[in-house]
């Protein structure tokens, strides 16, 4: 038997580069599925993000809608208030109702100061409640 | 022979020969699509979604002095049906119906030919379009108007059945209509505005006036949009915001614009005059606290208006204001010194020819003293008054107290009355014009030249706008207010003045139907025939007036009450005093200013209980 221990070290060197260039692509394969598959997720959490900012989009403008329905009707009550204070509606009221009420007579009109809670610690104890009874200043007052 | 090696190659060649020159002219058409004209390309692909959407602010509202709501816009719903949505005759009788159920203003039958999917072409000036035949030429109907102002709850119920019962084809716009929540009160003043189209546009009044600032600023917003037509998220989106307009703050007080309106009720149906007017001013700020007239109309409801209730009289009309101008001279005789309260003045035992012509008292006096012409309203009194000034002076005194001056108020059709030049005086004007004949005034004059009189004789510019507000901003701009100018030189000769004037409130004088227990009243009542254009002064007509200060000392308003043609009576003492009487004792009342006790009646003794 003609062994040549030459070519034996080339084919033995030649299976190894097969083995080691196999494995080499095995996890080029591997990173680049690797790689596909970070970009997949990516991907993925790209859509995911956009459908919630979408959804979210979608809310706000709902809420933005259910907000503006709400001023308008909070502008309709106001306006209802209005009219429901006008002069002529509450004589008609009184009449109705038989109340019997007169306008008070100059001094015996009270008003009642609304005091801020740290105007309200300024304020001893016993005069919180105090009612004045100065006459007010002519053009002051509401309605 | 060719070999199949050959066949192929050479069919590869001339596939090659006729694809090339399409793959090259098809990379120069992209080249030309993608870069030459690629702004061209996008343009126009934006063109198809970009869409533009207006969007409207709200008018200003106007409000009184202390922030209640005079006009103001409420939210409705314009409700808008496309009938070519119906696809069948079924679907647009359930819509008919459904909108007879919840909008009864129209019956089924309207709704249902209003929803007709076709209607009559129309011209741009409303003239039927004709077809080839002369028949009028029909197109689809895919715009009609249901309703142009639904209330929300109306609109919001007419959704939800409609979306329920899958009926397609209604659209719902949210709008605003110009709205007066205190109805007819100061409406005058206030004026209105007329829908056109979907714009509020100001016909009268404070509406008019101070449109360009009460107007919003529409808004635009253009933005790419999606297939349902929402804003794309990441797309170009420009938006301009809407600007809402101005609120308006009056000088008014609403409470005591109340009580005017309201005893001016009861004036205006006892007397049955042509018209009735008051107005009532601060005369230390000269603000407007409350201005009233009748007939008036509500501006909710169109069909009470008139061209005669809708004009702004106070500023409008102008009239011979009469004995209420006579204050005037002998104000100013007092105050350079050509009389005193006790100059004595012949009155000719009732009537007076000067120039051949009679001047004539309503009652007889002998002698009065110039107090007692101003208590008593002596007309040939304040005549020999007005001739010691001479015209000059009194010319003088009638300008300086701003008669034939426009007052400045926020009114386009306040007119400036008539108060003619020494060159247009006889020799009879010098008698005439101070007692308040031969010239011209309106009620908002007379007001401030009161206003002097209350006012120490400083005569203030009258306001009737207090502040602006930009709803946007917050700012706020008070509406400046000149100083007031001195009328009166020396106040002694002002104060001998209005005690003369509190004498006509009293026991003697002419309007003591105008006192009010426990206040001194100083005032001038004023009864002048009416002049008409073409027929001169006419029997039996005429204006009466009656104008005032309360407390006389310290004056917390002034009123003008006048009525024109009043019935059944036509003294002022008898017609106008009252009215300001009971207005004046509600509104001091209303302004928590007490009597003084020394000014009350004593009480009646109570009963004891042997008695």
């Amino acid at each position: 038997m003609n062994i040549q221990p030459g070519k034996l070290k080339r084919q033995r060197k030649s299976i190894r580069s097969a083995a080691s260039s196999l494995g080499v692509r095995l996890a080029a394969v591997l990173k680049f599925a690797l790689f596909l598959g970070v970009i997949a997720a990516f991907l993925n959490i790209y859509i995911y993000l956009n459908q919630k900012i979408s959804e979210t989009d979608l809310a706000i403008r709902a809420t933005g809608s259910r907000i503006d329905w709400t001023e308008r009707e909070i502008a309709q009550l106001r306006i209802h208030r209005e009219e429901l204070s006008r002069w002529e509606h509450i004589r008609v009221k009184i009449a109705q109702f038989n109340l019997e009420l007169r306008e008070p007579a100059p001094g015996q009109v009270g008003r009642m100061a609304l005091l801020s809670p740290h105007q309200a610690e300024m304020v001893p104890l016993e005069t919180v409640a105090a009612v004045t009874t100065v006459p007010r200043a002519r053009t002051a007052g509401r309605n | 022979m060719l070999s199949t090696n050959d066949k192929i190659r050479s069919r590869v060649r001339l596939l090659a020969i006729f694809l090339i020159p399409v793959v090259i002219a098809l990379a120069v058409r992209l080249y030309f699509v993608q870069v030459v004209n690629h702004e061209h390309y996008l343009e126009k692909a934006r063109a198809r979604y970009t869409t533009t959407r207006i969007t409207t602010g709200k008018r200003g509202e106007i409000f009184d002095m202390f922030g209640n709501l005079l006009v103001s816009n409420a939210p409705c719903v314009r409700i808008i049906a496309d009938p070519t949505h119906f696809k069948t005759d079924e679907k647009r009788q359930r819509v008919a119906h459904l909108l007879a159920l919840l909008l009864p203003e129209k019956s089924y039958e309207e709704y249902y030919a209003q929803l007709s999917p076709v209607r009559i072409k129309r011209d741009d000036k409303g003239n039927v379009v004709a077809d080839k035949d002369g028949k009028p030429e029909m197109i689809p109907n895919r715009y009609t108007v249901v309703a142009r102002a639904a209330s929300l709850e109306t609109s919001a119920q007419l959704r939800t059945v409609a979306e329920r019962s899958k009926l397609p084809g209604l659209f719902y716009k949210d709008i605003y209509q110009r709205t007066y929540p205190k109805g007819a009160l100061m409406s005058n003043v206030l004026g209105f505005t007329n829908v056109v189209g979907d714009d509020d546009v100001a016909q009268a009044g404070l509406e008019k006036y101070f449109d360009s600032q009460m107007t919003a600023r529409l808004g635009r917003e253009t933005y790419e949009r999606a297939r349902a037509g929402r804003p794309l998220l990441y797309g170009n989106h420009i938006s301009e915001e809407a600007r809402d307009g101005r609120n308006i703050y009056l000088t008014i007080s609403e409470p005591i614009q109340s009580i005017l309106e309201e005893e001016l009720d009861a004036s205006f149906a006892q007397w049955k005059p042509v018209t009735l007017y008051a107005a009532i001013v601060d005369p230390k700020t000269g603000n407007v606290l409350a201005m009233a007239q009748r007939p008036t109309f509500n501006p909710n409801d169109r069909s009470t208006y008139s061209d005669e209730a809708g004009r702004t009289r106070m500023a409008e009309d102008s009239f011979e204001p009469g004995s209420i101008a006579k204050p005037i001279t002998i104000g100013k005789a007092l105050d350079w010194g050509f009389v005193n309260p006790e100059t004595p003045i012949n009155c000719e035992h009732g009537t007076w020819i000067y120039l051949g012509k009679p001047l004539r008292d309503s009652h007889p006096y002998d002698t009065l003293t110039v107090s007692g012409v101003i208590q008593k309203s002596s007309n040939i009194g304040t005549a020999k008054v007005a001739m010691m000034l001479g015209p000059e002076r009194v010319l003088q005194a009638l300008r300086l107290f701003g008669l034939g001056t426009k007052t400045d108020l926020p009114f386009r059709t306040e007119t400036s009355g008539y108060l003619p030049g020494l060159s247009k005086w006889d020799g009879l004007s010098v008698t005439r014009f101070p007692i308040g004949y031969g010239i011209r005034v309106t009620p908002l004059q007379m007001l401030r030249a009161y206003c002097a009189l209350a006012n120490g004789g400083r005569m203030p510019q009258l306001r009737l706008v207090d502040r602006v507000e930009d709803t946007v901003t917050g700012t706020v701009e008070t509406i400046p207010s000149p100083a007031p100018v001195q009328l009166f030189d020396h106040p002694e000769a002002h104060r001998q003045l209005i005690e003369m004037m509190m004498r006509v409130t009293q026991e003697g004088g002419t309007a003591a139907k105008a006192s009010i227990p426990g206040y001194e009243v100083a005032g001038k009542t004023g009864t002048s025939r009416k002049y008409v254009t073409g027929r001169g002064y006419v029997a039996g007509k005429y204006f009466a007036s009656f104008i005032g200060f309360v407390p006389a000392r310290d004056p917390a308003f002034v009123m003008l009450v006048t009525m024109d043609e009043p019935t059944g009576a036509y003294y002022a003492a008898t017609v106008a005093a009252p009215t300001f009487k009971r207005v004046a004792a509600r509104v001091l009342r209303h302004m928590n200013i007490p009597p003084d006790p020394a000014l009350l009646p004593p009480e009646p003794p109570k009963p004891t209980a042997e008695q």
